[in-house]
């Protein structure tokens, strides 16, 4: 009786794990599947594992055919942008975009858990605010801010730069959030030995808390990535320059009011996961504890 | 006391930070007129060169279009070498937000090519310019009135398009004289996995029918105008194309089976008729539209920013004005194979675009006033009440007539 028990509950928790596995990969493998279908059909409607005439082709394109949609002179070829010259674009934002929002984060985390200040609790509150508030309701705001501000001859808001402040102010209430509760972890004690010893504050955070506290400084690495790497629709707002383009932009350009290119669409798509899942294995063995703990205090 | 001293002056600096930054732009200093020396009258050697002039353009044209557009850029700046094009493309989906965005901050391109239902809410946004005065001979006139609104000309039409009866000639030898013609021989046709005729019923693609039966969807203030026998006639001749197989809203299965060589007829888009050519080749033709059935003719647009101003306005209307003469549409025409001119001189030779232009004589205008917005969603109600859950048509568009003229009163 125990054994059928056992048996028939490893059954239905093999199965609902199974049931789990397909519904994850079931999108990648369309995706693979639509990609490597030689007709670039601009409506799939069914699903075949490996299409007749199965290809590389649509990879081919997209990294070496320049996008004849993002071209700063259409007439000529060499202006329009290149798989690598909107991969770099897409690291400089996503990259700064993770840089200012681990640094600012990280500051102001570090003095709302430690320090004791008037406004602090209404500061707090203020960044639960901006994160409860929907992503479209700031963009306006932004594009007159960063529009305000000159770069030479140009607004900040069309520069990459701009782009990746603009994305910041969107990851950093969270940021500020998960990283308070991680440092709140921290034993003062820690930095009050450090401070009996001689350091200074900033030597105590640099060199206490900072190594202690990678795997929440980890995540926010990885979320501030994400978010520079994969939105588009600011970006599409704000820039104006085709060299400044960036792939998820590439990958919007796709989409067309009538049809859609799926197989190259798709191409782009998978090549443009690759980034990002290299980076989460890079910081893999810090992000699973970053994850879990940085949410509670202790 | 010390503490309190630091936080009242920190809160006083972000106050002043703030109040700055909100403070407006610091005028010019006031210059006196100043007084210009009577010109020497002397005879002009030659003609001053023109002041150079960058005018900036966003669309969201397909890459051909793009050929076209960047044909016809070379073309005027032959004639206008002191005028500089920027062109940027954004998406489609992109491109109106975009623009209405930068154009209320007092930015935005010169030049919009986009949707020609825009305009109308563009126009009353002040986001857009009275292109009135630009010259439009030999322009179409039903494409020219669908860009008035208000007593103004808010865009200008640079290419026509619009919903047809494609035929694979294959499956359908001859065209329908009628709506029952057209279901008789579909049903003949169909056999095994062939379906004579896929008519889709979405929404868009089907108002066209409600004017080909005698009916309307709105008044020309905007009121209802569907709650009538003939906009009855209208859902129960889409339960009649549901019967021949039209399966869905929206999804595309009518146009793969066509592209296949397996429907007879559809009804689509001429945006599409590229693709529908490569994969049919001699069999396919666009029928003029048989009695009780019709479609929407839509325009390509180009709009003026209203903030462009000066030299750049004028340079830009100039242009606008080329684009829609003879030669301008006929280099668009001859790049790219889907464009049908909106100038009716074009000499227009391809039999499908012919077939595309004389199926466009019976067809009905785009409607782009502002109403539109609240018909969408209780006419799609209204048609899936009837066409999926059986509910009885006069219900169905007495519900609807009444949600509208809730939405068109808020």
């Amino acid at each position: 009786m125990n054994k059928r028990s056992d048996f028939l509950r490893k059954l239905l928790l093999h199965t609902f794990l199974i049931g789990v596995t397909i519904s994850v990969l079931f999108p990648i493998v369309w995706m693979v599947s639509i990609a490597i279908d030689p007709r670039n059909i601009d409506k799939p409607l069914e699903l075949t594992l490996i299409p007749s005439g199965a290809s590389f082709e649509s990879f081919r394109k997209v990294l070496f055919e320049p996008n004849p949609l993002l071209c700063t002179n259409p007439a000529v070829a060499s202006t329009c942008m290149t798989f690598g010259k909107l991969l770099v674009n897409s690291l400089y934002v996503s990259f700064g975009t993770a840089l200012f929002a681990v640094v600012l984060g990280a500051s102001a985390a570090y003095a709302f858990s430690r320090f004791r200040f008037i406004g602090r609790q209404v500061g707090l509150l203020g960044f639960i605010a901006l994160l409860m508030l929907p992503a479209t309701a700031t963009v306006t705001p932004l594009y007159v801010l960063l529009g305000q501000i000159r770069l030479g001859d140009e607004a900040l808001r069309s520069t990459l730069l701009g782009l990746a402040i603009a994305y910041t102010s969107g990851t950093l209430p969270f940021a500020i959030w998960n990283l308070k509760g991680y440092f709140d972890t921290i034993p003062a004690e820690l930095e009050e030995a450090a401070l009996i010893d001689g350091a200074s504050v900033t030597q105590a955070f640099f060199r206490i808390i900072v190594p202690l506290a990678l795997p929440a400084l980890a995540v926010t690495v990885l979320l501030g990535f994400m978010a520079g790497w994969t939105e588009f629709v600011m970006a599409w707002l704000f820039l104006e320059d085709p060299s400044r383009f960036t792939l998820a932009m590439a990958l919007r350009s796709m989409q067309g009011q009538y049809t859609t290119p799926w197989s190259t669409f798709f191409a782009l798509a998978l090549l443009m996961s690759i980034p990002p899942v290299l980076l989460f294995f890079a910081l893999q063995r810090y992000i699973v504890s970053g994850l879990t703990v940085g949410g509670v205090k202790g | 006391m010390k503490n309190k001293l630091f936080s009242l002056l920190a809160l006083l600096m972000v106050l002043s930070l703030v109040l700055a930054a909100c403070a407006p732009a610091t005028p010019a200093a006031t210059q006196a007129p100043s007084v210009e020396e009577p010109a020497a009258e002397e005879p002009a050697a030659e003609e001053p060169a023109a002041e150079p002039v960058t005018i900036t353009l966003w669309h969201s044209l397909k890459d051909t279009e793009t050929a076209g557009l960047t044909e016809i850029i070379a073309a005027y700046q032959a004639d206008h070498p002191n005028v500089e094009f920027e062109l940027l493309f954004t998406p489609f989906d992109d491109l109106r937000n975009k623009f209405e965005t930068a154009a209320a901050t007092g930015e935005g391109p010169d030049l919009l090519i986009g949707g020609d239902d825009w305009g109308p809410a563009m126009y009353d946004a002040m986001l857009v310019a009275d292109l009135s005065d630009v010259p439009t001979g030999g322009v179409n006139e039903a494409a020219l009135s669908v860009g008035q609104y208000n007593g103004a000309q808010v865009m200008l039409p640079y290419v026509l398009k619009g919903v047809v009866l494609f035929r694979n000639t294959a499956i359908q030898p001859e065209p329908a004289s009628s709506w029952d013609d057209l279901v008789a021989k579909a049903q003949a046709a169909t056999s095994g996995d062939t379906y004579g005729a896929l008519i889709e019923v979405g929404s868009f693609f089907s108002y066209g029918h409600l004017y080909g039966l005698g009916g309307a969807l709105m008044n020309a203030d905007g009121s209802p105008a569907f709650n009538t026998p003939e906009g009855i006639e209208w859902l129960e001749q889409q339960l009649t194309a549901v019967e021949l197989g039209a399966d869905a809203w929206y999804n595309d299965n009518d146009v793969a089976l066509f592209k296949e060589g397996k429907a007879g007829w559809i009804v689509d888009g001429t945006w599409n008729l590229g693709d529908l050519a490569a994969s049919l080749g001699d069999d396919l033709a666009i029928d003029a539209w048989p009695a009780g059935m019709s479609g929407f003719v839509q325009t390509g647009a180009i709009f003026l920013n209203y903030n462009a101003e000066g030299a750049r306005a004028a340079a830009a209307k100039d242009f606008i004005a080329f684009l829609l003469t003879e030669e301008a549409q006929s280099l668009f025409y001859a790049s790219d194979g889907a464009f049908i001119p909106s100038n009716v001189n074009v000499s227009v030779d391809d039999p499908l675009r012919l077939q595309s232009l004389e199926a466009f004589n019976g067809g009905v205008g785009w409607i782009v006033v502002p109403a539109m917005g609240a018909y969408w969603g209780p006419m799609e109600t209204a048609q899936r009440s009837v066409l999926s859950d059986g509910a009885d048509p006069a219900a169905a568009l007495a519900a609807a007539e009444e949600a509208i003229n809730d939405a068109l009163g808020q």
